[in-house]
């Protein structure tokens, strides 16, 4: 069977054994387990969701009619997918849901009823996992926090998640994403250098930390089921906190201050390691006839020339040879004032061209670059497109969508996408009939008295 | 000489903490804390503070990982090695003779920033060491033959490869995964890159950060807006190699997972762009709807008002408020020092409505307001009063604030160790904070080639000649 | 306790038009910006946010414009040549759910408010109504 796969020539070999038509052929890592998620907003929800990707069955639970908050923030309130439920039809979720609640079942459950804690107790029998981020203590005051569902049931794996841990004098502190990278340090390293744009620091364009941290915590809970199937048969709690998450990406930062009191500063589209690495503005824009506002600014291009072979080469290209000369080690260049001699160089020659072009003339001198695409460019890029990252998607409810597919390939037991998301309770009859046993006059009595 | 060398790394300083560590008593005083927040904090730390976690079993104990990621300056390897050692994986990082290149990197080539060892007074730089928990260190050159030849006997004892040399590269040398996978098919092998090693824009050899996020729209939509005289930016941190790095842990243990049912090794490949876009969250749904192009924003958010940094008096501060609730509890704040700022936002009918709030108008009309109140106080004096009224506020705080901060200390978040080669070093611990088997971190960076002896003598049998022989030959 | 004075937004004595000052623009801005409301040059200074030199008559023919404006009875004055152009996303900027039954590459999407008679289960009837083979999961 592999025979023919040897005789390959590399790049083929890739594709044919990540092939993006052929992921539902193979199975799947994760088959056969059940997870909840009681979760809202990004952070919680992202982590469940990885584990549903890779085929895990994800219940999400969500609060009856109006589901959770995330649904609800559109960017500019412009774009909507309807209905949000059939209960509110006039309502629609927004495409920021759809990032963090791929492959999920949705139902509907009001903790706060008293006949909800049999109900979830009869989910959690049956699941493997179950990760929230409720404010800490909350789903233990419920009775359904560790220490109850590890009665229910000793081999499931649980993960809390949220901003700054379920103890320590901040428990109680609220937390949204950014503000975990403004108190985790990472904030404060990234933006515009002082002297441009008066040195203001800039939040990550999304939210970042959730779905970063997010990982962390999905990683978490594979840790923890890899442990109980082939060790130890147990159960598991893990505690993620995302302003540490925040603070664990900070590189040398806490190193360098602890020993030397030196705190990390922001250092703008350069790099403080590595010269010449960075991204350098074009003077033109690449569409300058275009009505569309993304489309009508100059361009960017990330370049890459550190080895000295490679920087002697750019530097001769735009035309100044004397910095080659000046700067020729490594150790030269990556100083504060090289770079700030360096880079305004580059943008110089650049000032006439645009961003293809400057992409042109980098690629024919064999130097590394990336032109910066914009959202419109990079959802119509062939590479994203061919490997199956993103795509146009037949959801089966919400008709042609565009959307990101999957995170990372394998070639036996392949990630994939099943369907986007779908409405707050949608799931309900399925979810509490086939997994719990409810019979459907049950059903519709727990949503006539809104326990579901 | 050598005894020179250990006093000097011992007694490098460490500038930390400058505010003594909270104890349990202060943190959870009667006279601050109710009874019930007491006892179940008291729960949690019993189950969860890291003063417990060396005693506990580790989750991917039985786990060998040869971390191969140190042919070029890609962190990303090193970022998902660090989380699977953690996890207590044995992770062995097979380095260059001389070293990985990832060492020699510090902020501005600055040398008076890196970290001496106490075994050969070989410097390395902060990023290496922090990601250098628990790991153990060989050399092997990769670019021989007779090397290569080791790396396969090495393969027959791992159960995780990961690299990230340029695409093919491993399997022109006969090492990538068609080859490894003969002769250990439980081998997991897991590439690392900027966009991948196949399709139309594959990386060049020596392609770094930011490369990804450029070609995912990413940076494109980082950063002020032009109006506000903005570029688009990359991350201060490398935010693509830690995506892959985040991801290579996440498939690695999928993997485990997998084989474990069926005995079976794969390839995977874990790009930064395709983590980029994966979670870019509305960016790609609302392309889709209407074709709209997701612009950079700045410090605002498109989708809520308020939810945005803005500068004050010592700084910039975050305030997070969409919904009516906090909304209202934000404006009296405000309303306590400056009426008139209240009411021109209540007076405002475009911001009765929650839905209404985020068109740009009444977004700047909004952080206007705001921000007039906010110059006049620093920081921690916005936070208190807007925590009066239970509204999200925080100050973006530097380094050094966040390494006193009391929170973090006390719940060993901010911690240091006495490593055992590079003396005190002040890190992040594990995020992995767990019951029954938390991540650690046991000890921080390695010299190169320290473990040369241990390991090719455990594994694979090499006996001193053996290995005086391949030193010779400039092997190992 | 002292006064505070107001730094980032201002009434033109001219027109009565209330100029606001976006703090990214404006936070150490020494210039002169044009008001929205007619077109007159006004200098003033800010540092850290604060505005040290109060505005006045403008100096030379340079300027930047406020981020937002309005007129004495909260009509909005913004627009190109008066305002700081917003980042726009299209071509438009609605503001409101932007109804439509089509993608960006024209096929059928549930992006249109619908009513309980429009629902089969919890989906949009003619999304549903595609699938020949009855109702999917």
């Amino acid at each position: 069977m592999t025979e023919h796969l040897d005789k390959l020539p590399f790049e083929e070999y890739c594709k044919t054994i990540f092939n993006k038509d052929t992921l539902a052929e193979k199975p799947e890592c994760l088959k056969g387990y059940r997870g909840l998620s009681c979760t809202q907003y990004i952070l919680g929800p992202a982590a469940a969701a990885y584990l549903g990707e890779l085929g895990a069955e994800v219940i999400k639970i969500e609060v009856p009619r109006l589901g959770e908050p995330m649904r609800h923030c559109s960017p500019y309130n412009e774009s909507w997918f309807y209905p949000v439920s059939r209960w509110n039809p006039g309502r629609g979720t927004s495409p920021a849901f759809q990032g963090a609640n791929h492959n999920e079942y949705h139902v509907t459950l009001d903790y706060r009823k008293p006949e909800a804690k049999e109900i979830f107790y009869g989910l959690v029998q049956k699941s493997d996992f179950m990760v929230w981020n409720y404010r800490p203590g909350t789903f233990d005051r419920w009775k359904i926090g560790y220490g109850n569902c590890k009665e229910v049931n000793p081999r499931i794996v649980l993960a809390w998640c949220g901003g700054f841990g379920g103890f320590g004098p901040g428990r109680n502190w609220a937390s949204y994403d950014i503000l975990g990278q403004a108190k985790g340090g990472v904030f404060s390293f990234t933006g515009h250098r002082a002297g441009a744009a008066a040195g203001f620091p800039s939040k990550h364009t999304t939210w970042i930390m959730d779905y970063s941290i997010g990982m962390l915590v999905s990683t978490a809970m594979l840790a923890g089921l890899y442990w109980r199937d082939t060790v130890s048969n147990l159960g598991n709690y893990f505690e993620c906190s995302q302003v540490q998450g925040s603070t664990r990406y900070t590189e040398y930062a806490l190193p360098l201050w602890g020993r030397t009191g030196i705190v990390r500063m922001r250092w703008g589209n350069w790099d403080t390691e590595i010269c010449v690495n960075g991204i350098v503005g074009c003077g033109l824009s690449s569409y300058p006839h275009s009505d569309h506002p993304a489309e009508k600014e100059e361009g960017y291009i990330y370049v890459g020339a550190y080895t000295d072979e490679d920087f002697a080469k750019l530097m001769n290209l735009i035309g100044r040879p004397d910095l080659a000369k000046k700067y020729a080690t490594h150790d030269d260049r990556v100083e504060a004032k090289a770079q700030e001699e360096i880079y305004p160089a580059i943008e110089e020659f650049l000032k006439d061209k645009n961003k293809e072009e400057a992409a042109r003339i980098f690629t024919g001198a064999g130097l590394v670059n990336q032109p910066l695409l914009t959202i419109r460019e990079a959802a119509n890029c062939d590479h994203f497109l061919e490997r199956g990252s993103l795509g146009w998607y037949d959801d089966p409810y919400y008709g042609d969508v565009f959307t990101q597919k999957t995170m990372y390939k394998m070639s036996e037991s392949p990630p994939r996408l099943k369907h986007v998301h779908r409405p707050v309770g949608s799931d309900n009859e399925e979810i509490y009939q086939r997994v719990c046993g409810f019979s459907a006059d049950q059903i519709r009595e727990f949503e006539t008295k809104e326990i579901i | 000489m050598s005894e020179d060398l250990k006093k000097e790394v011992q007694e490098a300083p460490l500038m930390w903490p400058l505010t003594p560590i909270p104890t349990f008593e202060e943190v959870y005083d009667p006279k601050i804390c109710t009874e019930a927040s007491r006892e179940i904090s008291t729960i949690f730390e019993g189950w969860l503070h890291p003063k417990h976690e060396m005693a506990k079993p580790e989750a991917l104990g039985q786990v060998r990982v040869l971390e191969c990621g140190h042919g070029g300056l890609q962190c990303n390897s090193m970022f998902g090695g660090a989380y699977l050692a953690e996890l207590g994986a044995n992770v062995i990082m097979v380095e260059p003779p001389g070293g990985s290149p990832l060492r020699k990197l510090t902020a501005f080539g600055r040398k008076r920033y890196m970290f001496k060892d106490n075994v050969n007074g070989d410097l390395c730089g902060g990023t290496f060491l922090h990601e250098c928990r628990n790991k153990q260190s060989i050399t092997l050159d990769l670019t021989s033959e007779e090397g290569r030849e080791i790396l396969k006997k090495l393969a027959v004892h791992a159960d995780v490869i990961i690299e990230n040399y340029a695409p093919g590269q491993f399997d022109a040398w006969g090492i990538g995964y068609r080859q490894l996978s003969k002769i250990n098919p439980r081998l997991i092998y897991v590439w690392n890159g900027q966009k991948g090693q196949w399709g139309p824009l594959t990386d060049k050899p020596g392609e770094l950060y930011p490369s990804s996020p450029c070609s995912s729209g990413w940076c494109h939509a980082t950063g002020l807006p032009k109006a506000f005289g903005g570029t688009p930016i990359r991350s201060g941190e490398r935010s693509d190699d830690i995506l892959c790095g985040n991801l290579t842990a996440h498939g690695t243990i999928a993997a485990l997972i997998y084989r474990n049912k069926t005995g079976k090794g794969q390839f995977i490949e874990v790009t930064s762009a395709e983590a980029h876009a994966r979670i870019h969250d509305y960016a790609w749904g609302w392309y889709g709807m209407d074709g709209s192009s997701k612009p950079r924003y700045g410090n605002w958010d498109l989708a809520i008002n308020i939810y945005s940094v803005n500068p004050c008096k010592d700084g910039y501060m975050m305030v997070g408020g969409g919904h009516d609730r906090l909304w209202y509890r934000i404006w009296k704040t405000v309303g306590k020092d400056r009426p008139e700022l209240e009411d021109m936002i209540l007076d405002e009918p475009t911001l009765r409505v929650v839905i209404d709030r985020v068109g740009h108008d009444q977004q700047v009309k909004t952080c206007v307001c705001l921000t007039d109140w906010m110059k006049d106080w620093t920081r921690e004096e916005c936070r208190a009063k807007l925590l009066e009224e239970e509204v999200a506020a925080g100050g973006v705080s530097f380094i050094d604030e966040v390494a006193e901060e009391p929170h973090y200390k006390y719940r060993g978040m901010v911690r240091a160790i006495e490593t055992a080669h590079y003396g005190k070093v002040l890190f992040c611990g594990s995020v992995f904070y767990g019951h029954r088997t938390p991540g650690r971190v046991k000890d921080l960076g390695r010299p190169v080639g320290y473990d040369n002896s241990d390991v090719y003598r455990k594994l694979l049998g090499f006996d001193t000649d053996k290995l005086n022989e391949l030193f010779a030959k400039g092997l190992i | 306790m002292t006064e505070f004075k107001v730094s980032l937004f201002y009434d033109c004595p001219k027109c009565e038009a209330r100029n606001f000052f976006d703090p990214y623009s404006y936070w150490e801005y020494s210039g002169n910006f044009k008001c929205a409301g007619c077109d007159v040059l006004y200098y003033a200074e800010w540092e850290n946010g604060q505005r040290v030199v109060e505005p006045e008559a403008g100096r030379g023919t340079d300027f930047i414009l406020p981020g937002y404006a309005e007129t004495k009875d909260l009509k909005p004055l913004s627009g190109e040549g008066k305002t700081s152009p917003p980042p726009f996303a299209n071509v438009t900027f609605l503001g409101k759910p932007k109804n439509t039954t089509v993608s960006a590459r024209g096929k059928l999407c549930a992006c249109t408010q619908l009513t309980p008679e429009d629902l089969d289960g919890s989906a949009w009837k003619r999304i549903t109504a595609q699938r020949k083979y009855g109702k999917s999961w």
